[in-house]
């Protein structure tokens, strides 16, 4: 697989499959910079990565039928509940999924403006680390 | 104890109708009771009786 136009990723949040209604993914992952200079003749600092932190964005487009957007995430508020992300609807060697246990800290039942549609964008910490598979 | 997947969604890779054991949701790290509530999965009732032993009152 080359350059990837995402037409096709796939997100599923407490195994449920949202991602026909999930327009932005962004997976991010970072680790603290630990200082760890000390005399020495080269004069230039020194460092070691610390923990990790990583979070998910999502943006999705609200829908309050049965069984959709509203209802999925709601009772799952306040909670830690696996997600698994992917590039591709089919996880091969060259389209990883990424699995984790996210922190639903945050949803917006109702966003939007007139003539807009409604829309929740939503970062939530992850707890623990994330786990990337290939098929 | 198992499930029939009553949502218009895909759940842990099955579709609507299909069943699920509660084993296959743990395992996928679900949180059954969240996906009772939004109508996802409903149980069968296909639980299993405790069995009644010799000389105990029916």
């Amino acid at each position: 697989m080359a350059r990837i136009v995402l037409t096709d990723a796939k997100c599923t949040i407490n195994g449920v499959n949202l991602s026909d209604h999930i327009a932005s993914i962004t997976l991010s992952t970072s680790a603290d910079v630990v200082e760890t200079t000390g005399f020495s003749s080269t004069a230039a600092r020194t460092r070691v990565a610390g923990l990790q932190d990583n979070s998910v964005t999502l943006e999705f487009h609200q829908d309050f039928a049965t069984s959709n957007v509203e209802q999925t995430i709601y009772p799952l508020i306040g909670t830690a509940t696996t997600i698994v992300v992917s590039p591709t609807s089919t996880v091969s060697a060259t389209s990883p999924s990424y699995s984790f246990s996210a922190l639903i800290s945050e949803w917006q039942p109702l966003s939007g403006a007139v003539g807009e549609l409604a829309t929740a964008s939503v970062t939530w910490p992850i707890s623990g680390a994330i786990t990337k598979a290939v098929a | 104890m198992s499930y029939i997947i009553t949502s218009e969604l895909e759940v842990c890779n099955k579709v609507k109708g299909d069943s699920i054991t509660e084993k296959e949701l743990l395992n996928a790290g679900a949180n059954i009771e969240a996906l009772i509530a939004g109508n996802h999965i409903k149980a069968t009732g296909g639980t299993t009786k405790p069995a009644i032993q010799e000389g105990a009152e029916k």
